[in-house]
């Protein structure tokens, strides 16, 4: 047995207690330094809310801004492309009495219709194309 | 007949029967077919607009004329696209004419005819849906349509 590095099964009463002493946790941190800690971050936290205020009085108008571009940007095809808009006799659908009432417009009132035959044409065009999201020739 | 010519006339022969066997096994040569499409109305037509379905094989468009009447467009509106793929199962077609109602045809008419090639084993199925038919004034008209096909010749 080598005492060098081997220690006894035993220790002396008195050396187990004064390690174990030495093994308790130690207080790092005096009263001092705990309340200047506190008094930081109490002043730190007490002026947060303030700066969420004022982030907030900004965050409410450009998200309400926000929300109604994505709305107008999502909903303009649906504006631009109504149904209603090329749903010329009325009738809640587009089809071919459509293009039908857009030409009699056009052949009885002329120029003044305001109608053109590439508008005519491009109706009819639309109302065959079998994939409606493609531009029609 | 030197033994020289009746070896090229058997060639020929062989070459000829090797032909008419090899197109007769190709599932994809393909048939021509005409359907036409009629429109019955007690009231002259002033527009029409068709869907042509077909639910039984490998429908192929290869050409659209007009019907019998003379003053509707000739082809009607169609999307050409269809005509670009090697195969669709659908097409709309649709047409008006602006002719005074004494001059719009009654009865039962052509309204258009489609040439096809079909393909496969199975016999097309074809659904024609009238989807608008209009008057002269532009006001809705009830009709009734039928298909009728042929083989081509």
């Amino acid at each position: 047995m080598e005492p060098t590095t081997e220690l006894p099964e035993t220790l002396p009463p008195a050396l187990v207690e004064r390690l174990r002493r030495l093994d308790r946790s130690q207080p790092i941190v005096d009263p001092r330094t705990d309340r200047a800690v506190l008094a930081q971050a109490t002043e730190f936290f007490h002026a947060r809310p303030r700066r969420a205020a004022v982030r907030m009085r900004w965050a409410l108008p450009l998200g309400t801004a926000a929300a109604l571009l994505l709305v107008a940007v999502l909903m303009r095809p649906l504006l631009l492309d109504a149904p209603g808009a090329d749903d010329i006799d009325g009738s809640g659908r587009v089809d071919i009495l459509d293009v039908l009432a857009l030409a009699r417009d056009r052949a009885a009132r002329g120029d003044a219709a305001g109608i053109s035959d590439a508008r005519i044409e491009e109706l009819a065009y639309r109302i065959v194309a079998l994939d409606s999201s493609r531009s029609l020739p | 007949m030197s033994r020289a010519a009746r070896v090229i006339v058997a060639a020929f022969a062989a070459l000829a029967v090797a032909m008419v066997v090899s197109l007769s096994a190709q599932p994809g040569a393909g048939r021509f077919a005409t359907v036409d499409l009629y429109v019955a109305s007690d009231m002259p037509v002033a527009a029409w607009q068709v869907e042509l379905t077909e639910t039984g094989g490998a429908m192929q468009i290869v050409g659209i004329e007009r019907g019998d009447d003379a003053t509707f467009r000739d082809p009607p509106f169609y999307d050409r696209v269809v005509l670009e793929r090697a195969q669709t199962d659908r097409i709309v077609l649709a047409s008006f004419s602006l002719s005074a109602a004494d001059r719009l045809p009654r009865g039962r008419v052509r309204i258009a005819r489609l040439h096809v090639r079909t393909t496969g084993t199975a016999q097309p199925d074809y659904e024609a849906r009238l989807v608008a038919a209009g008057a002269a004034d532009g006001s809705p008209i009830g009709a009734r349509l039928t298909v009728e096909t042929q083989p081509e010749r």
